[in-house]
């Protein structure tokens, strides 16, 4: 899918931005500061309507003004598309195809995205709540279903936890107030176990991969899903459904004694090895740049395959801390996408002589020559 | 609250306190009495007190009555072999308005909810058991919502059905998930309804 203009107003330092993209690839260009990124991000939240920097809705308004406004038009396989946000005390409002949505959710899944951006350096580097977060995202842009299992699962945690914080305070509980809660959380969770187990088989081979593409064979990234319940690999929904059962109950009095849920896919990690070696421990930088771009890699790759269509791939400055060699590699993988968007300071950076690009100017906040 | 008159303060203050009003709204309804002819504006007030005076919870199913036991409750014509359990007296209302149900209902006054300090105790369950043993009841179905806090509920009253070997039912999940049955509309309802399946 491709976005074929883009308008901003209020959103962050862009006050009044309208672009037309009809180029593959779509390179910004500005000083530190023009507003580069915050394109990037608007194109992003257009898509999914959130930030992907986690920032907050309230924040993205251009300070002094009370509301900011998305407008985004494309094509996709199905057809063209229109997308809108608007975010105006505290309350947002997205249109999809003319049709106002009564809940946000439903915009997730109509035009995928993917952002890569040197914060994603925190992928590998952040604790295990960093790649759940990854590998939810990704997940939840091919299943619907899947975001509504995450929020009825966090849901049944949220309750759950309170019955043990009260049980850790008057001293026991009876099993029916927990049974409940136990259930659920072990229906859910199974289902949501198996969802990740099946994303990770299809995702980890195609980024190890890519990781090696990088770096042109010179070392080599292993990547495992590590959940709290089962082995990772293919386990259906009634063994991890039994296993779980088991789990929680092996870990009732500990989970009374902390007043927290011990165990379940809000404990899931993703290992990452290079050189078969823990990169959040002994990983360098570079390799840390070169696995957060093949897990980015990876994700697009999934949402390729199950949408049928190419996702629509941001990225921010990724090109400026990569040697010579894996600059040129990610050239060449970027060069089979549908469309991309890139952000770069300098238009004698690798991105900006390799890549055949269509150029925007950008200097505080406004578009000043193509 | 806003400056002015006391008694147009004191009645902003009470209705802030009512769900969905805002400080504002509160201050704008509280002009628009002020504006009430006195007939109009006694009216609301006989209104609000006879709603407390008048109402109460039917001693059998715990629904909102003026008669107890409630119509509902009173009609033989209904079906009592069949029980419909649901969380609210807006549910009843929602399940009504499709004219599918035959049976009698038991309204739980809420549901299980730990983060509100809402566990069985605070709910109708005790009312609900005392009216399954020795009755007549063949199939209880469990209306609560298509959600986390209603379906908690559903399993928790399965599990003390059970025993007393009354065929239990859950409403099929027709209605969109993470809506509230109120909301949902008559033909999805309806269809919920038929497709009940045996838990
Ligand atoms: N809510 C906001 N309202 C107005 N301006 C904002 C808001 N949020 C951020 N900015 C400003 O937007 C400017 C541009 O930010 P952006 O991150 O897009 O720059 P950039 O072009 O990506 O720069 P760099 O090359 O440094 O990454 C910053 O100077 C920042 O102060
Ligand atoms: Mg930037
Ligand atoms: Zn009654």
């Amino acid at each position: 899918m491709r976005l074929t203009s883009l308008l901003a107003r209020n959103f962050r330092n862009l006050e009044e931005l309208h672009l037309s993209f009809d180029a593959q690839r779509n390179l910004l260009i500005g000083k530190n500061g023009a507003g580069k990124s915050n394109v990037l991000e608007a194109i992003y939240y257009l898509c999914v309507s959130r930030s992907p920097r986690g920032a907050l809705d309230g924040e993205l308004v251009r300070w002094g003004a009370d509301f900011f406004h998305l407008e985004g038009r494309g094509e996709r396989r199905r057809g063209p598309f229109e997308v809108t946000a608007t975010v105006r005390g505290g309350q947002k409002e997205v249109g999809f195809n003319g049709v106002r949505l009564a809940r946000i959710s439903e915009l997730v899944g109509e035009i995928a995205v993917v952002s890569l951006s040197q914060d994603d350096t925190k992928l590998t580097k952040g604790p295990p709540g960093q790649r759940r977060r990854f590998l939810d995202i990704a997940v939840s842009q091919i299943s619907r279903i899947y975001l509504q299992m995450l929020n009825d699962y966090r849901r049944t945690l949220q309750q759950r936890n309170r019955v043990l914080l009260v049980a850790r305070e008057s001293g026991g509980v009876r099993a029916e107030s927990l049974e409940p809660w136990d259930e659920q959380l072990v229906s859910l969770g199974a289902r949501i176990i198996v969802e990740r187990q099946s994303a990770m088989e299809e995702l980890a081979p195609r980024a190890i991969a890519l990781y090696g593409q990088l770096g042109g064979g010179r070392d080599s990234m292993d990547l495992v899903y590590a959940p709290t319940v089962g082995d990772g690999t293919g386990m259906s929904g009634d063994e991890l459904a039994n296993e779980f059962r088991d789990k929680l109950v092996r870990t009732r009095r500990a989970e009374i004694e902390r007043g927290q849920t011990l165990v379940g896919p809000h404990r899931d990690d993703i290992e990452v090895a290079v050189g078969g070696r823990n990169l959040r421990t002994y990983g360098s930088e570079g390799q840390h740049r070169s696995a957060a771009i093949a897990l980015r890699l990876g994700e697009a790759d999934l949402l390729r395959r199950h949408i049928g269509e190419d996702p629509v791939f941001v990225l921010d400055e990724v090109f400026s801390e990569l040697d010579r060699d894996r600059a040129g590699a990610l050239v060449t993988i970027l060069e089979e996408w549908e469309q991309i968007f890139l952000a770069t300071t300098r238009s004698d950076s690798i991105e900006a002589r390799d890549l055949e690009a269509a150029t925007f100017l950008l200097e505080d906040g406004a578009f000043v020559e193509g | 609250m806003m400056l002015g008159p006391p008694s147009l303060t004191r009645l902003a203050e009470c209705l802030v306190r009512l769900p969905g009003i805002g400080k504002k709204t509160a201050e704008r309804l509280a002009l628009y009495v002020f504006k009430m002819s006195e007939e109009e504006a006694t009216a609301l007030a006989e209104a609000v007190v006879d709603v407390k005076r008048r109402t109460r919870l039917c001693s059998v199913c715990c629904n909102v009555t003026e008669e107890d036991p409630c119509p509902i409750c009173a009609d033989d014509t209904r079906d009592a072999s069949l029980l419909c359990v649901v969380e609210q007296p807006g549910d009843v209302i929602a399940l009504e308005r499709t004219g599918q149900f035959k049976g009698r209902y038991h309204v739980l006054q809420g549901a299980l909810s730990p983060l509100d300090g809402v566990g069985p105790e605070q709910l109708r369950v005790t009312e609900f058991m005392s009216r399954l043993k020795g009755s007549e009841i063949a199939e209880v179905v469990l209306a609560t919502n298509p959600n986390v806090e209603g379906e908690a509920t559903a399993l928790y009253l399965m599990k003390l059905i059970k025993p007393l070997g009354i065929m239990v039912t859950r409403i099929a999940r027709g209605i969109p998930v993470g809506s509230d049955l109120d909301f949902a509309d008559e033909v999805t309802l309806a269809r919920a309804l038929e497709g009940r399946q045996k838990v």
